[in-house]
């Protein structure tokens, strides 16, 4: 069985290492390096996006959440799909007219201050790794449940498979790893959700009603996870705005040529993902009713293995073959998940260093572009060490605090930037460094006195700081706005940066 | 709208002496105000923001009654499906319906009022 296992994994591995072979050797500029040379089409962006978005948090998170709670999961699932239409509608097309690799770029471009630039960096560097870390300790939490392999091992093993992709093949890798992924997830998904559907006669409320009767009404009802009154409001505001300010979403949308195909991406991906997270109130709740919240909690206490149970429950059952081939795939696809999207967080972070930091605060510009792939890569090494040394240090702790961490703060630090850039006039460098951080500090503050770190002594009573945070975020970037006084030169500025962000004019080539 | 426009092309180039400008806001304070960029902004915001208002208050109350409003949750619809599963099931349907009316409107206005703004910006300063 376990050699069943192992061959499962080794395919797919090798699937994508042979990706990356193949696109190493179209990867020598900065541009490809970072950003696929800009020149993919909406529906690889797409697919590649979704990829991003469909997280091991995502993917075995929700449907745990939902197994073990029920309707506060689902609020979870349909606050990620509400979270793209911010990012569609003010963010995704503006970001491709003034950005080249990094949120920075889209920064610097409207301030041209290295100091509102190294801000960006800060807000990049601290979101990436609060998302990172959780997903590093998924990973060393799956290895070691399905290979028996022990938790340091697969951390170690993760940051090396990651580093691979990342230094040979870049971004275009990274987003074809990412496609291959994400059509391998959406496929065992849809066949999840027939062979679950075929259980219950393709009657799905008979599984409402089933949990119903096994769990109680309360399963039916918010607030088994979400304790709060408020916190259904401020998590869907944390998803909402916050995913507007991930650094690693972002940078998809600069590996598109232009403003045309960045909306259509994003419509691929909201009906590639949200479909997922559709079913995933389906494939909860027939892992609650099939496999059972005791089986599921006894394998992990947060419930993030339900879906692999389910998976292996419609194969056959534990110890038939059809079973283990089931689990066995689902795993390798969720750890071939984390594997890419610690790859992108990584990619993110050494632009926000190499590029943002090296190449235009400390250098001002004058670097070649072999020096800038160069120094690309050592901090992709650097950055993948020190997530490494985080997911060690990460075991055992709570891994949920730092992916609220992290949106929080992306919707706190980052995203009020992003807005009053490419929408306020008056706003200026002081307000860009208020707004960080303010932002960073209260969201950082508020989690650390919150319910998901302290438990029961929480002092501030919401799971998710946002509701707060981000109106903190906003003051924070006015008051500095006001602060730095009124600059005509900047000012005068914000009509090209709003002529530009809404024609996209030269972009593209 | 001028209607003969081509389909854009995105083949536009910056402007070589760009840079000199940079340093003069009126030329870009002109280019804002030009007949047409401020159609294309008006375009963009009468149909982003009724869609923005009308996603995000739908998503906020139905959030809110999750918090507040248990009971009305509650209430079975179909089955054991309940008002707050029906309600989040509206939340998928508006997301897509509001992101295919955005692309689709998009698609047909944005970029050609995009580059008959620049093509209008370039007419009024040969390079």
């Amino acid at each position: 069985m376990k050699a069943l296992t192992l061959a499962i994994f080794a395919v797919i591995l090798t699937l994508t290492l042979y990706i990356t072979y193949w696109a190493a050797k179209r990867t020598r500029t900065a541009s490809e390096f970072y950003a696929a040379g800009g020149a993919l089409s909406a529906r690889q962006n797409g697919f590649a996006l979704a990829g991003d978005w469909m997280s091991a948090a995502a993917f075995l998170g929700f449907s745990g959440l939902i197994a073990l709670y029920g309707m506060d999961g689902s609020l979870y699932a349909v606050a990620a799909l509400a979270a793209f239409l911010v990012i569609l509608l003010l963010i995704a097309e503006p970001m491709r007219n003034t950005g080249r690799y990094t949120l920075g770029d889209v920064i610097a471009y409207r301030m041209q201050t290295p100091q509102a630039r190294l801000a960006a960096v800060v807000g990049t560097i601290v979101v990436n790794l609060a998302y990172m870390i959780p997903q590093m300790a998924g990973a060393g939490a799956l290895m070691k449940l399905i290979l028996g392999i022990p938790y340091e091992t697969a951390v170690v093993l993760v940051g090396i498979g990651m580093l691979v992709y990342v230094l040979f093949g870049g971004m275009i890798a990274t987003t074809w790893v990412q496609i291959i992924k994400a059509a391998l997830l959406l496929g065992a998904a849809a066949l999840l959700v027939l062979l679950l559907l075929a259980q219950v006669g393709f009657n799905p409320f008979t599984l409402f009603s089933s949990v119903e009767l096994k769990y109680g009404e309360k399963m039916l009802l918010p607030g088994g996870y979400l304790k709060h009154p408020l916190d259904p409001l401020s998590l869907a505001l944390s998803f909402m705005l916050g995913t507007a300010g991930l650094p690693h979403i972002m940078t998809r949308f600069f590996t598109v040529p232009d403003a045309r195909t960045a909306r259509k991406s994003v419509l691929w991906l909201m009906f590639l993902a949200g479909s997922f997270f559709l079913v995933t109130t389906l494939i909860g709740f027939a892992a609650a009713s099939f496999v059972g919240q005791d089986a599921i909690k006894a394998a992990d206490k947060g419930g993030n293995l339900a879906l692999p149970l389910l998976a292996q429950y419609l194969g056959g059952g534990a110890g038939t073959l059809g079973g283990q081939i089931f689990l066995a795939a689902i795993c390798a696809v969720a750890f071939a998940t984390i594997l890419a999207v610690v790859a992108g967080l990584t990619l993110a972070t050494s632009g926000a260093i190499a590029h943002d930091l090296y190449v235009n605060v400390i250098k001002r510009g004058q670097v070649s572009e072999q020096q800038q792939v160069r120094i690309a890569k050592l901090s992709t090494l650097a950055v993948g060490a020190l997530a490494v040394g985080f997911g060690l240090l990460a075991q055992g702790f709570n891994v949920g605090v730092l992916v609220i961490l992290a949106i929080a703060v992306a919707a706190s630090a980052n995203f009020p930037v992003i807005v009053l850039s490419l929408f306020w006039r008056r706003f200026n460098t002081a307000g860009v460094i208020g707004g960080v951080a303010v932002g960073l500090v209260s969201s950082l503050v508020l989690a650390f006195i919150g319910p998901a770190f302290m438990k029961g002594d929480a002092i501030f009573p919401i799971l998710n700081p946002t509701i707060l945070s981000m109106p903190l975020g906003f003051l924070g970037a006015v008051l500095g706005t006001l602060i730095g006084g009124r600059d005509r030169a900047n000012e005068a500025r914000f009509s090209e940066v709003l002529f530009q962000a809404q024609t996209g004019r030269g972009v593209g080539r | 709208m001028s209607a003969t426009l081509p389909l854009p092309t995105a083949a536009v180039q910056a402007e070589p002496s760009a840079r000199e400008r940079d340093a003069d806001g009126r030329y870009w304070d002109a280019a804002i105000a030009s007949a047409t960029f401020s159609e294309l902004l008006q375009t963009k915001t009468r149909l982003v923001m009724p869609l923005l208002l009308a996603s995000f208050g739908f998503i906020v109350v139905t959030m809110l009654l999750a918090g507040y409003a248990r009971g009305f949750i509650a209430v079975k619809v179909v089955g054991a499906v309940n008002v707050g599963y029906l309600l989040v099931f509206a939340i998928y349907l508006l997301c897509w319906a509001v992101a295919v009316i955005y692309v689709r409107t998009a698609n047909a206005r944005f970029d050609r009022q995009a580059s008959a703004a620049i093509a209008a910006l370039q007419a009024r300063s040969p390079s």
